[in-house]
């Protein structure tokens, strides 16, 4: 199988690995980092294993490693001062109930918040709109990200 | 399982399009092609990435558009925000799947890929786009109108590429787009877009096309003819979408019926026919 060796910036440190080209993103950063991305349909319908690659909110899965090479890649465990806050307005807002889907969720929020620090309603819905929780939490996750914006 | 290569210049791109043929796909966003990968419904052998070729990422806007194979749908619908160009284009931007997608998706791979449904495709043929394409054996331009076959796929060889595509300055002052669809992600079941001239609520000259997960992205040609010269009326949208719904291309696919597409493609093409002349209307009183 072809390898190739990248070089990320992971969460703030640079990692160099030999990768098979065919691994995806998601894979790497799940099963090679051990990292919190979820992996669900691997055809970019359902959110769960978006990050962040150069500050853009990107589908993982839709990605292969090898194409992060150079690239600074986020997940959940490197939104650093964003994610306390997004933790506690997701869990006070009952916005994770099986919490499967949340990596990706908190990947899309940390994103918007970025960009526009006081959403409104319509914002989040078209941010969030790409992920898919099979629990059906949305207008939980819409007052959570909402709940955090204010609290920015 | 697929070997991959990702060269620097055209030319070496080139070269692996000609040595693997229909057996390597380009990988430029893979927002397309990764998923039909995944899926098990194609076995690439080699995939080239073409995003290492500097010279494939770019914008121009002088008249024309002209837009590269590696520019992302995210960064050309940033770039048309803040100049008030190329409406038709710049609405339809902010439809494609979401904006996670979009910072990946490439206009050309989405021209080139044409899955049934996708908006670009049908813009294209809208303005009637001109798509650059090469390979070993020469380049050549080819018209939007000339790209696609009846059934929505793409008349390019295995060897080519579509290095970028340029979107004329359309002149028309009016375009409107309309879509159904059925999941906030899902491709648009039916949809239509359009550019108009109108003056006084006559219409000069109309363009409009219809796509769809059902309808092959298609001119309807006859609907143009139709209305070109007269004035907007009940009457005539009524005609405008009964018109459509004859000659419309359909093919049935699981959720969308072949007369379903085919009623929806008329209404929503009178819809945006409508929506369009209006934008007309008002350029003309904000003008005088």
């Amino acid at each position: 199988m072809q390898t190739r060796t990248i070089e990320i910036e992971l969460n703030g440190k640079t990692c160099s690995r030999a990768v098979p080209v065919t691994q995806t993103l998601a894979s790497l950063l799940r099963e090679g980092f051990g990292l919190s991305t979820s992996i669900s349909c691997g055809e970019g319908n359902c959110g769960t294993c978006s990050v962040l690659v150069d500050g853009q909110p990107v589908r993982s899965c839709l990605m292969l490693a090898v194409q992060a090479s150079g690239r600074t890649v986020t997940s959940l465990e490197g939104l650093a001062d964003q994610l306390p806050r997004l933790q506690k307005a997701f869990a006070e807002n009952h916005a994770i109930q099986c919490g499967y889907c949340a990596p990706g969720f908190m990947i899309a929020s940390a994103a918007l918040l970025c960009s526009n620090s006081t959403p409104s309603e319509a914002e989040i819905r078209e941010a969030i709109k790409g992920h898919l929780c099979r629990c059906s939490g949305y207008s939980g996750f819409v007052s959570a990200i909402l709940d955090a914006a204010a609290h920015e | 399982m697929f070997t991959y290569s990702a060269p620097t210049s055209i030319e070496e791109v080139l070269d692996v399009l000609s040595e693997w043929g229909s057996r390597a796909r380009i990988l430029a966003g893979g927002q397309t092609l990764l998923p039909l990968i995944h899926s098990g419904r194609l076995s690439p052998e080699h995939l080239v990435d073409i995003n290492g070729v500097r010279s494939l990422d770019f914008v121009e806007l002088q008249d024309d558009l002209t837009v590269g194979a590696c520019c992302r749908q995210h960064s050309l619908d940033v770039f048309l925000r803040t100049r008030q160009r190329h409406s038709l284009l710049a609405q339809a931007l902010p439809l494609i799947a979401d904006n996670e997608i979009r910072n990946r998706g490439t206009i050309c791979g989405s021209l080139a890929a044409a899955p049934l449904g996708a908006e670009l495709p049908a813009i294209a043929l809208t303005y009637n786009a001109t798509l650059h394409v090469q390979s070993k054996r020469g380049d050549r331009e080819i018209g939007a109108t000339s790209l696609y076959k009846e059934d929505g796929t793409v008349t390019l060889e295995p060897d080519e590429i579509l290095t970028s595509v340029v979107f004329p300055d359309s002149g028309e002052s009016g375009a409107a787009i309309e879509e159904i669809r059925y999941t906030q992600l899902s491709f648009p079941a039916c949809g239509a877009a359009v550019l108009v001239d109108a003056q006084g609520g006559v219409c000069a000259s109309l363009r409009l096309s219809v796509f769809g997960r059902g309808i092959p992205a298609q001119r309807i040609d006859q609907a143009e003819s139709l209305v070109e010269g007269e004035k907007l009326s009940d009457h005539l949208l009524d005609e405008l979408a009964a018109r459509i719904r004859k000659v419309v291309r359909v093919d049935s696919v699981p959720g969308v019926p072949a007369d379903y597409a085919r009623q929806v493609a008329g209404s929503l093409g009178a819809r945006a026919f409508k929506r369009a002349v209006a934008q007309c209307e008002a350029l003309t009183s904000r003008v005088q």
